[in-house]
Formats: C-alpha cells, structure tokens, sequence
C-alpha cells in the first residue's frame, strides 16, 4: 500500500502540470481557505491562525484541535480538551436520540408488515 | 493527551462498528420481505401482497435509517483511513502506445458502426449499429465506468480524430467562460429529449445520422478548442467523467490505482458548474424512466388533448422544467445545510462539496435499468458481431430468472447507501466537530430518501410505451 497522491478528480491525460498544482495547493488548504459567508448583524469567533469565522467559541476551539494542532498554545490545547469533552456528551445525548429514533423506525415498520400480511 | 484521544477514539470506534453491524442486519431484515415482494409487483398476473406505497417508504426508511448508523462513525481518522486506501496498478496500464492502439481501434469501430446503420440489415434486433451502441456502449460500457473506471478519454474516438484533424488546422481557442457549464448541461439534456421522442433507439438510419452529426460537431469542437472542449462541452465525455468517479480504479496524473469506490467523490477540488451538471445526470436518468410509466402516458395524454401543443414539444417542456426543479430542490438543501449545521462556510462551497454524493445514485439508477437490458439482448449483440451488415441468423434473446426485478431495488437501495456514506464523509471534511458535521446533512438526507421514493416507485412500474413519439 503506497503514499495516496492527491487526486484531482480527473482522468484527463494532458493537463498542465500547472494545473496539477494549483489543484493540489486548493486540496492542501481545503479546509483553511474555503469560502464563508457571515450574516451582517452577527459576530463570529475567528480563527487566530486562518480566520475563518464560526458562529460559536466552541466551533473555534474545535477547530483548532482538527486543523491547527501544530502550531498551537498550551491554553488553547486546553481549551480544545475541554470544548472536546463537551461535545462529546452533547454527541453521547444525540446518540441515544438517534437509537431512539432507530428503534422507532424499525417497530413502526414491522408492525406495519404484520398489519399489511394479516 | 493527545494519544490517550486516539485510543478512547479506536475503542468508540470499534462499538460503532458492532452498533452499525447489528443495524444493518435490522435494516436487512427490515427490507428483506419487501423487496422479495417488490419484483412481483411487475408482473401483473402475480397476486401483491405488498402494498407499493409500503415497499417505496421501506426504501426511503432505509435510506433514513442508514443515515443513522452512519451518524455513529465520528472519528475523523476512521473516515479517513476509508478514503485513503490506494493500491498502485502496474505502470504498463497506461501505457500510451497501449493508449494510441486502443484509440484507433474504437476509431475502426465507429466506421463500422456508422456503415451497418447506413447500408447494413434495418431490422432492430440484429442491426449491429443499434445493439453496439445501445446494448453494447450506452448500456454495457456505461456500466464498466462506474463499476470498473473511466477508460472514455482512451477509447473516446471522436477525441482521436480531434487531434488529427487539429494537427492540419492550427487553432487553439478557449470555451468562453461565461458559457460555464451549460453547453454540457444543454447537450446532454438534448441528447436524451433526441432519444425519447425520435425513433434513434430503433432506426439503424436515423441512429447512424444522429451519429454523423454528433461527429461532426464534436471532430469540430475538439479541434478548435482542444482538450477543453472534451472536459467542459462534450455530455458524452462530461458524463463518463462523472460516472468515473464512482468506479473503484482512479487515474491521479499518469498513474492508476484502485481505491473504495466512491472515494474519489469526497475529496478534490470541484469546478464552479458541477453540480448542475451532477443534477442534470440524475434527472435525466430519472426523466428516461418517468416517461414510460402509465402515470406518464395519462398526463401526456390529458395534456396534448385539452392544449394545442405538439408532443414533442411537451416532452421538452417536461425535461426542462423537471431538470430546473431538481437544481432548486437541492441548490435550497445547500442552503438549509448552512442552518442546520450552523456554520458560516458559503452554500455555494457546500452545494460544490455534496454533489458528487448524488452520482452513486444516478449510477445505480442507471445500472438497475440497464443491466437487465443488457444481459437480455448480449447474445443478439454476440451474432451482430460477427455479423456487422446482417445475415441470415435470428437474433437470440436471453430469458432472465424471475427473480432478477427484484434485484433492481436492491441495486438502488446499495446506490442511495453509498452516497449517504460519502455525503457522511464529505461532510466531516468541510465543517467542523462531530455534531455541526452530522447536522449539516439533515437536508441532504430528506432529499435522498424523496429520491429513494420516487426512483423506486418509477422502477416498480409497469413499463409503457411513452405516447405519442415512436
């Protein structure tokens, strides 16, 4: 199993290395430099390292952890730490939510079957 | 701390793994009866005993709840690892004289296939030019793509003589940038409006004109613009290019390598006019089977008896306005996704990110449609072969098990499954956390299992000759 090169999405034969490049640069910043969009009225929490906006300090330290772990501060490590196991718990809520819902479907469903052969 | 992260991570990730195998044998037995019943549903002597509203909403549940287990996989480097697999081909693949051979011969091909619709045998079911093009290319080839990879810009024919005709006239021009992606959208919404209403699937004449013309134009096209013209106008390269990327083997520069299928739609860079020709794949896939349901022929017919429009004209209005409806219906799911994950990232990036999770969904369409097809009609096909101008053999048609309708829903069921998982993933890729992830692709998910729905509802239907057009 070998280094996966980065793909461009095509098979196309003759494209210019330059091409190649400048797609392989907007892969490498996929995350960091994609577009937003922020509402006029709102005040969105930065990223110190890229600047890209979230509407929530939660989403921003979270984001850190995912895309900035290489060059940031121990108080924003501890940060990230904290935000982590808090959305963890909100996940552990969503889950049991969608186990919920899981169930829901799977008995509404079969009774259904039951009613419809009967 | 951070590996203490890792392993609390890789112990989740393995009861996600056991949650999501119990679920799927839940869902299994979920749609088992249902699907088992659903093939009956065609043959109209069979008592049903499976009500078709329940059989389409269990495939729209499976959708659904397929989306839920998959909202168990969170960790970031699990999804990744999925993606990331690549295992390199021997070199000798693409290999250009192998390249250059292979050009000319589908070059060859299409001389003869253009003679035999010409000059050869009118009948349809042992024409050459009608069975290689339609069993053999549009339903066969087309199928090789998605499951296997896209090997059109190597067999492409009218590419090859492109690039001969252009060494004789020295002009490299560039596709306007204001057309975007629309000559491909037009082109391919044509191309199957042409097909509907005009007897091309059954003519041997008319389909080698049809040819002819589409050769010229594109000889002309390619040669003026080159290569562009190929990515950016030409439907037939646009769409093999599309459905490629759902195939397992990717070409990335000059090597070839297998991958998950799907992988090669999560990531990359995606250019401005995508989606709307993603979407006009889907909806002409959908379009083909929507005419010849009954539901269809009754519309049809109310429609050209109380209006004084021609046929063909409705069919144009249809094509057009369905195709305009689909882009609104996910282009307004692009912008919920901005709501309902809460993120600030533009919807025009997330409408550019989660198309490509809507062409294994195209692609299963078309391979439930057309497998069936393909298989029945190969052993006409085999004797038009060795055949190409007609003789005196009659045609062979294979006889397919009564179980083989049945199949179809499964088929797209596995399409919709697939793009829930590389929906899943693209998102986790964009935005940010777990949570804001998983939330983004509530919109996305109504609008899969709509589809599910409506696809599998137009499958189960008995086939109609659509009205009015031969």
């Amino acid at each position: 199993m070998s280094q996966k090169p980065i793909p461009n999405g095509s098979t196309e034969t003759d494209r210019s290395t330059e091409t190649r490049a400048r797609d392989q640069r907007a892969n490498d910043g996929a995350n960091e430099r994609v577009a937003t969009v922020v509402p006029p009225d709102a005040s969105p929490a930065r990223c110190p390292y890229c600047g890209r906006p979230f509407p929530t300090e939660q989403l921003c330290t979270l984001h850190l952890g995912e895309r900035h772990r290489s060059e940031w501060t121990e108080e924003e490590r501890e940060r990230y730490e904290s935000a982590y196991d808090t959305e963890t718990n909100e996940l552990f809520i969503f889950h049991l939510k969608v186990i919920g819902a899981l169930v829901v479907t799977f008995f509404s469903f079969t009774y259904t079957y039951v009613f419809v052969w009967s | 701390m951070g590996s203490n992260r890792v392993i609390r991570s890789s112990s989740s990730v393995g009861v996600a793994v056991i949650r999501v195998l119990v679920g799927l044998c839940g869902v299994w037995l979920l749609t088992d009866p249902a699907v088992a019943h659903a093939g009956s549903l065609r043959l109209s002597d069979d008592p049903v005993t499976v009500p078709q509203w329940l059989v389409v909403s269990t495939g729209g549940g499976v959708v659904g709840a397929s989306f839920l287990i998959t909202s168990f996989v969170t960790d970031h480097e699990t999804i990744r690892s999925v993606t990331d697999q690549w295992v390199s081909m021997p070199a000798w693949l693409a290999n250009r004289s192998v390249s250059s051979a292979a050009g000319l011969a589908s070059v060859v091909v299409l001389v003869v296939v253009v003679a035999s619709g010409l000059v050869g045998t009118q009948s349809e079911l042992s024409n050459f030019a009608i069975l290689f093009v339609w069993v053999g290319w549009w339903a066969g080839y087309t199928i090789s793509v998605y499951l296997l990879g896209n090997t059109w810009p190597t067999l492409n024919p009218w590419r090859t003589l492109a690039s001969v005709v252009a060494n004789w006239v020295p002009t490299e021009r560039s596709v306007p940038q204001w057309l975007g992606v629309w000559p491909g959208v037009g082109g391919l919404l044509g191309l199957v409006w042409l097909e509907v209403i005009s007897p091309v699937a059954t003519s041997p004449r008319l389909l080698a004109s049809v040819i002819l013309v589409y050769s010229l134009l594109t000889v002309a096209g390619g040669a003026v613009y080159g290569a562009e013209w190929f990515r950016r106008v030409d439907p037939v390269s646009r769409i093999f290019r599309a459905y490629g990327r759902v195939a397992p083997f990717q070409r990335v520069a000059s090597r070839i390598g297998l991958t998950v299928p799907g992988s090669a739609l999560t990531g990359g860079n995606v250019e401005r006019g995508e989606p709307v020709f993603i979407v006009a794949v889907l909806w002409v896939t959908t379009y083909d089977g929507l005419v010849s349901t009954p539901v269809w022929r009754d519309a049809a017919q109310w429609i050209v008896a109380t209006a004084p429009i021609p046929p063909v004209v409705v069919y144009a209005v249809v094509m057009c306005g369905g195709f305009v409806a689909f882009l609104l219906v996910y282009r307004t799911g692009a912008r919920y996704a901005r709501r309902t994950g809460r993120t600030y990232v533009d919807s025009q990036v997330i409408e550019q990110r989660f198309a490509r999770s809507l062409l294994p969904i195209a692609a299963s369409y078309h391979f439930a449609h057309y497998l069936g097809y393909f298989l029945g009609l190969l052993p006409a096909l085999a004797v038009a072969v060795t055949q190409p101008f007609g003789g005196p053999v009659t045609p062979q048609r294979l006889l397919l098990p009564s179980w083989f309708g049945q199949l179809q829903l499964v088929f797209i069921l596995c399409g919709h499954l697939l793009a829930v998982w590389v929906a899943h993933t693209t998102a986790f890729d964009l935005f940010t956390g777990r949570l804001q992830s998983i939330r983004s692709q509530y919109p996305f998910v109504l609008i899969m299992i709509a589809y599910t729905v409506t696809s599998m509802w137009i499958v189960m239907q008995p086939y109609t000759q659509p009205p009015f057009v031969s």
